[in-house]
């Protein structure tokens, strides 16, 4: 049944029907400096997996205690050992790409995308995702180079209006061998803000050594401080009115493979962060 | 009808008409950036329908979240932008856009706005661009009113400026009629003119780790707005060099 | 309960009469030397409808948001009241006086603590001049000590006057002279405001909160064709150059 007032949400805390989700995530590793990826517009975020995660190999999310299906997450608190904001939601794989050839070299997952909620009333609407990319073998110098784009120049992504795009960044990394873990955003074309999926990307300089992973990230919570030793604190109702699904979004075909993470940004290696989420059954 | 109360917002959410635009995005870095007026776009949000989904009336943003990375020193600025129209310095042409909107406001339907003017780089200016002259509508209805626009020589794409001059004791435009040319060589470029309708400012601090802000629309920093169809939501920082940021912005359908 | 005391009622408030919102961009022209013991620069004010809808008595300003460059400046948003005004080559034209202003549902006179003394047309020497006002408490006729400008100060150089007040005084209900020491030609105008918001400089910009916030300052509800004045306040605030970003979100006062 649909939350109707405040004194629901309290209410269903109170009785049980709504979740504590506590957690502890740790950090990727980012060997190498976090701001490799500046000087083309990247973003060097941590995907942050939860606590035992082995990246990339074996990247736990935080167990929906209690979430899922028909709950909606109303408040958190969280805090680190290091000054480490964090975003947390749900990761989707878009797909894996190699770097040690040139040419085509993406493979979708076998999910379809776009992944799907209701948004203003409406069914199955695309979800805008903030993509990642995560290093699953280790890239060697030569520094590979890459573009959202097929081989024949044909587009290479699918941006958050809907729109095929051909990527027309040169996009890579700088100087350093970059470990298993380390992530950057994809650098989209300019004036685009997101994807819905990814077609294809092109290598154009290969390295002698390395894989990766698209991650589409959907953000539903920001907690933490930029001060070790401080919890952020978030109420969906009054500090900033934004209740989100505690539930993955739909493919629109297959089954996804999604785990629900964090994302910190210029964070140190070995930075964990612990808290707590709350939400409600609807 | 309009929801009216936080409760009827949380039912209103409850029952599937609330949306998170997330997204990211780069601020690129300016040029001489000696004067306080220079801004760099930092992110375009997904453009709201361009339809009302049945049931919805208009848009209502409630929260913003952002990261930036190597906050940008006093902070950002999110607005609903008014596309006033594109500057073509490459072929002297002037495409007009809209005016600052009508509106209903303090009890008084009919209301016009006004507002300043944020230049934004979308095509890189030359050293040749030479100067564009706005001829524009004030903030009291004045038309025929004459100002340069303030733009730095060679502009890079991506970079912004706040129009920080009038014709004589003018504060503030309603729109632009037209737009004249002079002193440009082989001219190259394309700028946005972007009037603001603002919907929060918020302060990342200098941190070289990166840094968040909030800002809670129903609540500490009060500003409900209801936007229509198509209208882009912008986020520009105040700063000189380049600056990444992811956010989310959550916005609820009235009814 | 009020429509300001809780977050629904400025919900409502929003909904049922449209919010009032404005973005003010400024830069102060030319540059000067600075003036005073706490030296000012005076942007030029905006003025509010001349008519609200009907039932609508002002505009409550519960979100006020402001940058001004500089490190050592800070920006005051507040509703400005043209006080007087002295010409130099000439004589004293009367104002008005400061506003009766409902606080709280109690009709106040108010007082300017904020008091500012403004070239508004520029001067060709360096000037000094007093003024005769009536205090926060009514006492007519008190008289503050001379006020310098320096040479050439252009428009908009501007001294905080509160420093300069009578002994004991805190506020100006009412300039009703202005008087010549020194000065050849130029105008000197005085100002008065009621404070909305302040900001630092560069680094910060605090808003004014909303009612629901704990807070111990009056709300003042602009009125009908009145003014919204800034002045940048600090000792980079005259470089040419100076310039502030104000977005103002105000609500129905019914």
């Amino acid at each position: 049944m649909a939350i109707t007032n405040i004194k629901d949400i309290q209410k269903r805390l109170a009785s049980g029907l709504g979740f504590y989700m506590p957690f502890v995530t740790e950090n990727t590793p980012g060997a190498g400096g976090w701001n490799q990826g500046q000087v083309e517009g990247s973003l060097t975020p941590r995907i942050q997996g939860f606590y035992g995660s082995t990246y990339p190999g074996t990247l736990l999310g935080i167990p929906i205690i209690g979430g899922g299906a028909n709950t909606w997450l109303t408040g958190g608190v969280a805090g680190s050992n290091a000054n480490a904001p964090v975003m947390y939601g749900f990761f989707y794989k878009i797909g894996t790409f190699v770097t040690t050839a040139t040419g085509n070299q993406f493979t979708h997952d076998a999910a379809t995308f776009p992944m799907t909620r209701t948004y203003f009333g409406e069914v199955t609407k695309p979800v805008c995702l903030i993509p990642f990319v995560q290093v699953t073998t280790a890239i060697t110098i030569t520094d590979p180079r890459y573009r959202l784009q097929t081989a024949a120049g044909g587009a290479g992504y699918v941006n958050q209006d809907g729109a095929s795009v051909v990527g027309a960044n040169s996009c890579g990394w700088i100087g350093v061998t970059k470990p298993s873990g380390f992530a950057t955003n994809l650098y989209l074309n300019d004036l685009d803000c997101a994807v819905q999926d990814i077609i294809q990307i092109r290598i154009d300089t290969a390295s002698t050594a390395g894989a990766c992973t698209i991650w589409g990230f959907e953000p539903m919570i920001m907690l933490g401080c930029f001060d070790q030793g401080m919890a952020g604190y978030r109420d969906g109702v009054f500090a900033g009115m934004q209740l989100t699904p505690m539930s993955p979004a739909s493919t629109t075909g297959g089954s996804s493979t999604n785990f629900f993470g964090g994302v910190g940004l210029m964070q140190p290696d070995n930075v964990c962060s612990q808290g707590v989420l709350w939400g409600v059954k609807d | 009808m309009a929801l009216k109360s936080v409760n009827e917002f949380l039912a209103r959410i409850s029952a599937g008409f609330g949306k998170n635009f997330v997204g990211m995005g780069n601020t690129y870095p300016n040029t001489t950036s000696t004067l306080y007026q220079n801004l760099s776009r930092c992110m375009k949000f997904q453009k709201l329908p361009s339809s009302l989904p049945s049931g919805v009336t208009s848009f209502i943003p409630t929260s913003l979240t952002l990261f930036h990375v190597s906050g940008p020193v006093g902070g950002s600025l999110l607005f609903a932008g008014v596309n006033l129209g594109t500057i073509n310095f490459g072929t002297s042409s002037f495409t007009d856009g809209d005016t600052y909107p009508v509106v209903t406001e303090l009890g008084t339907a009919s209301s016009p706005t006004w507002g300043p003017i944020i230049t934004e780089v979308t095509t890189s200016l030359n050293a040749g661009a030479g100067t564009a002259t706005l001829t524009y509508v004030n903030q009291a209805g004045t038309t025929g009113r004459t100002v340069a626009l303030d733009l730095q020589a060679s502009s890079i794409a991506g970079s912004a400026a706040l129009q920080v001059n009038y014709s004589g004791s003018d504060y503030g435009i309603r729109d632009i009629s037209s737009v004249a040319f002079s002193g440009q060589s082989a001219p190259a470029g394309v700028v946005k003119l972007w009037g603001v309708r603002p919907l929060a400012m918020v302060y990342s601090g200098a941190s070289s780790i990166g840094d968040h802000c909030v800002a809670d629309l129903l609540g500490m920093d009060f500003n409900l707005m209801k936007l229509g169809i198509n209208t882009e939501i912008l986020l520009f920082s105040f700063a000189t060099s380049g600056k990444s940021a992811i956010s989310e912005l959550y916005i609820v359908g009235d009814n | 309960m009020g429509a300001f005391d809780t977050w629904d009622g400025l919900i409502r408030q929003a909904q049922n009469y449209g919010p009032y919102v404005r973005s003010v961009v400024q830069k102060m022209n030319g540059a000067g030397t600075v003036a005073g013991v706490i030296p000012a620069a005076r942007f030029t004010p905006i003025s509010l409808p001349a008519s609200f809808g009907t039932g609508v008595t002002g505009v409550r300003f519960v979100n006020i948001s402001s940058r001004i460059s500089g490190n050592y400046n800070m920006l005051l948003v507040g509703l400005e009241y043209f006080l007087g005004s002295l010409n130099l080559a000439g004589s004293f034209t009367d104002g008005v006086p400061m506003p009766i202003k409902k606080i709280n549902g109690e009709s106040i006179q108010t007082a300017s603590m904020w008091t500012f003394l403004s070239v508004t047309t520029a001067l060709t020497a360096s000037a000094t001049l007093s003024l005769n006002y009536t205090n926060e408490t009514g006492l007519v006729s008190h008289t503050t000590s001379n006020v310098v400008f320096p040479l050439g100060a252009p428009v908009g150089t501007s001294i905080f006057l509160n420093p300069s007040l009578q002994g004991g005084d805190f506020a100006v209900r009412d300039v009703t002279n202005m008087t010549k020491v020194l000065g050849t030609t130029g105008v000197i105008s005085c100002y008065g405001f009621l404070p909305l918001h302040f900001s630092r400089g560069m680094t910060d910009s605090v808003s004014y909160l909303p009612r629901m916030a704990d807070s111990s300052l009056p709300f003042f509800i602009g009125e009908a064709n009145e003014s919204i004045g800034f002045m940048g306040i600090g000792r980079e605030v005259f470089y040419s150059g100076t310039t502030m970003i104000c977005n103002l979100y105000g609500l129905a006062e019914t």
